[in-house]
Order: structure tokens, then C-alpha cells, then sequence
């Protein structure tokens, strides 16, 4: 190859997507040029001979119905407001019985023993927990 | 109603409306099956891997930007994948693909016989090559995709697609010259000419 041109846009030619400005300045060296009017040529021969060996073929029906049920169609979902609401009230409210309850707690505390504090605090633990547990397996469930 | 853009599919798909993806798959699973096929040389494995193409992109659709096209978005990932599968694949493509049932159905029974045998060794030929070849020659060719294009799939300079263009060419009518000596393609793939 002796032209400087010989390892340009040539694909790109035939294929039709070159700007009008590169397209002219092509055409325009193609008619001057045999050797790089060869490149097109052998490009355009390629193209046509290995059209020839194209498969014809269409995906099996059951292609889209597989691909539509392996993906997860919650993927994207967006989790309703309501849920994050009903979450946000829930520990809201047992945060506020907490609270109401260490403020009672005062009152209480007199006809109390202190083992008896102790276990009542383990109590009243355990029993958030579980509340809380259950607002979340709540929220899960609604965003399933 | 109408046909939808790309964009409006997948900006709807990422609010929520899965089932819209089926559009997407109605759309490219055809090119994306012969892709497939021009690598794997088997239908199931072409299937299968179509199908995981499908569902990998569904995955990460979340990372697809809206600036640049979803064909080459989508393409992108569906050569990455056929490129792993080859390449842990690739000892057991020994044999001729049989493409007897995939081939144009015209001409003479002679005609049609010659053309199905012409088309097992090019595709064996083209499966062979080193896959930045081999990928450059099947979507130029057979998928119809421009140089740009196959630049923006394959992360590479369009300078280097036109060069790979010309280099596969080159390895392919070495690997086709002594199986079709005498064949159409003798004609055409061995004129004595250097390529750049």
C-alpha cells in the first residue's frame, strides 16, 4: 500500500456513515486513486460473498417467556409511601408507649424491689423488640 | 398504540412497569440469537446465552445512560458475555456447525447443498479466529452494524475497527483458501492482494 489514504475510513464508506464533509473528500480520492478504489471493491466483494452465508433463523417462542420469568419484576419497583408512613407511625408509636412508660415508671417505683426493676425493664425490652420486629416483617411483607 | 423508543421502554421499565421489558426482548432477541449463534455454533447454547444476556441487562439496567443508544448499550454486554463463553468454551469448537435448516432456501438442490457447505466453513472459520476479529467481522458483516458502532460496543477506537476490519479479513481468507480452493470464495477471498 503506498497510498497515505490506505488505512482510512473505508469500511466506514461502504457502510454508508461517514458525515457529508468526510463522504466528499472521499469520493473525490476515490476517483483519483486505483488502489484505494481496489479497498472498496474488495470491501464491497467480502460484504456480498459472506451476505450469502447469513443465517435465517428466528429465537424459539419460548425464548421471551423464559427471559420474562427468570427476571425479578419487583426489581424496580419503587416500595410505596404508605409502607415508609406505616413504618415511620408504628415506630413512632412505640417509641412515644416508651416513653410514657419511663415517665409512669416513677409512680410505680415505690411499691417496687429493685430485682423487680430489673426484671420489669427486661420486660418491657423484650416486648419493643417484638413490636418492632413485627412492623418490619409488616413492611416487608406489603412491599413483596 | 405506537411503536416506543428504547428510552421510553427503559425509562418505564425503571419506574416499576416490569412487564414492559417483554417489548425490549420482542425487539433484539432475533439479532441478539444470531450473534450468539455465530459464536456458540450451536442453537441451545445460542438460546441459553441469549437468555442470560437478557436477564443480565435486565439487572443492571439501573446503570444504562440515557446519552448513549440501548442497542450498543445492550450489544456491549451480549459481546463481553459470548467473549467468556468462548473463551471457556473454545477446545470444544472442533466440529462444522450444521446450518442446513438456518440457510436460504433457493436455487437447486446442488446449488442450495454448496451454499449450506460454504456456510458451515465460513462460520467454523469465523468462530475460529481471535475474538477481536472475529466480533469485528460478525456484526460488520453479518449484523450490519457500522465501524462507529462497533467502536462504541467494543470500547475501542473507530480507527481500530476499520484496522481489525482489514486484518480479519486477511486471517479469514487464510483459513478459508485451502478448504474452498476452487469455490466461490477461492475466487473472492484469494485475490492476490495486501491488505492493510
Amino acid at each position: 500500500m503506498t497510498c497515505y489514504r490506505s488505512r482510512d475510513n473505508w469500511h466506514s464508506y461502504v457502510k454508508n456513515s461517514l458525515s457529508e464533509a468526510e463522504l466528499e473528500t472521499i469520493t473525490t480520492h476515490l476517483t483519483q486513486c486505483p488502489e484505494c478504489r481496489d479497498l472498496v471493491s474488495i470491501i464491497h466483494e467480502t460484504a456480498d460473498f459472506l451476505a450469502k452465508t447469513r443465517i435465517i433463523f428466528s429465537p424459539p417462542a419460548s425464548m421471551k417467556l423464559n427471559v420474562m420469568s427468570a427476571i425479578d419484576s419487583n426489581r424496580y419497583k419503587k416500595v410505596s409511601s404508605h409502607v415508609f408512613e406505616l413504618k415511620n407511625w408504628g415506630f413512632s408509636m412505640v417509641a412515644g408507649g416508651l416513653l410514657l412508660l419511663a415517665l409512669n415508671l416513677t409512680s410505680l417505683a415505690p411499691t417496687l424491689q429493685s430485682g423487680q426493676v430489673a426484671e420489669f425493664f427486661d420486660k418491657i425490652s423484650h416486648a419493643a423488640y417484638a413490636a418492632m420486629m413485627k412492623i418490619e416483617t409488616i413492611t416487608q411483607a406489603t412491599r413483596k | 398504540m405506537g411503536i416506543c423508543k428504547d428510552n421510553e421502554l427503559i425509562r418505564s421499565i425503571l419506574e416499576g412497569n416490569s412487564e414492559r421489558y417483554d417489548d425490549i426482548v420482542e425487539r433484539y432477541q432475533a439479532g441478539l440469537y444470531r450473534t450468539a449463534f455465530y459464536y456458540t455454533q450451536s442453537v441451545e447454547d445460542a438460546r441459553d446465552i441469549t437468555q442470560e444476556i437478557f436477564i443480565k441487562a435486565y439487572n443492571s439496567l439501573a446503570s444504562f445512560k440515557q446519552n448513549s443508544t440501548f442497542s450498543t448499550w445492550l450489544y456491549r454486554i451480549a459481546v463481553n458475555h459470548c467473549i467468556d463463553w468462548t473463551r471457556k468454551n473454545k477446545p470444544l469448537l472442533e466440529e462444522r456447525p450444521c446450518v442446513d435448516h438456518l440457510c436460504a432456501k433457493e436455487g437447486s438442490p446442488e446449488d442450495l447443498f454448496l451454499q449450506q457447505e460454504i456456510t458451515s466453513e465460513v462460520h467454523a472459520a469465523v468462530s475460529s479466529l481471535p475474538t477481536i476479529y472475529s466480533t469485528v467481522l460478525i456484526l460488520y458483516y453479518f449484523e450490519d452494524f457500522s465501524p462507529q458502532q462497533i467502536a462504541d460496543i467494543m470500547d475501542t477506537p473507530k480507527r481500530t475497527v476499520e484496522t481489525r476490519l482489514f486484518r480479519g479479513r486477511n486471517l479469514l481468507k487464510d483459513k478459508l483458501h485451502p478448504l474452498l480452493s476452487g469455490g466461490e470464495s477461492h475466487d473472492l477471498l484469494s485475490k492476490p492482494r495486501q491488505l492493510a
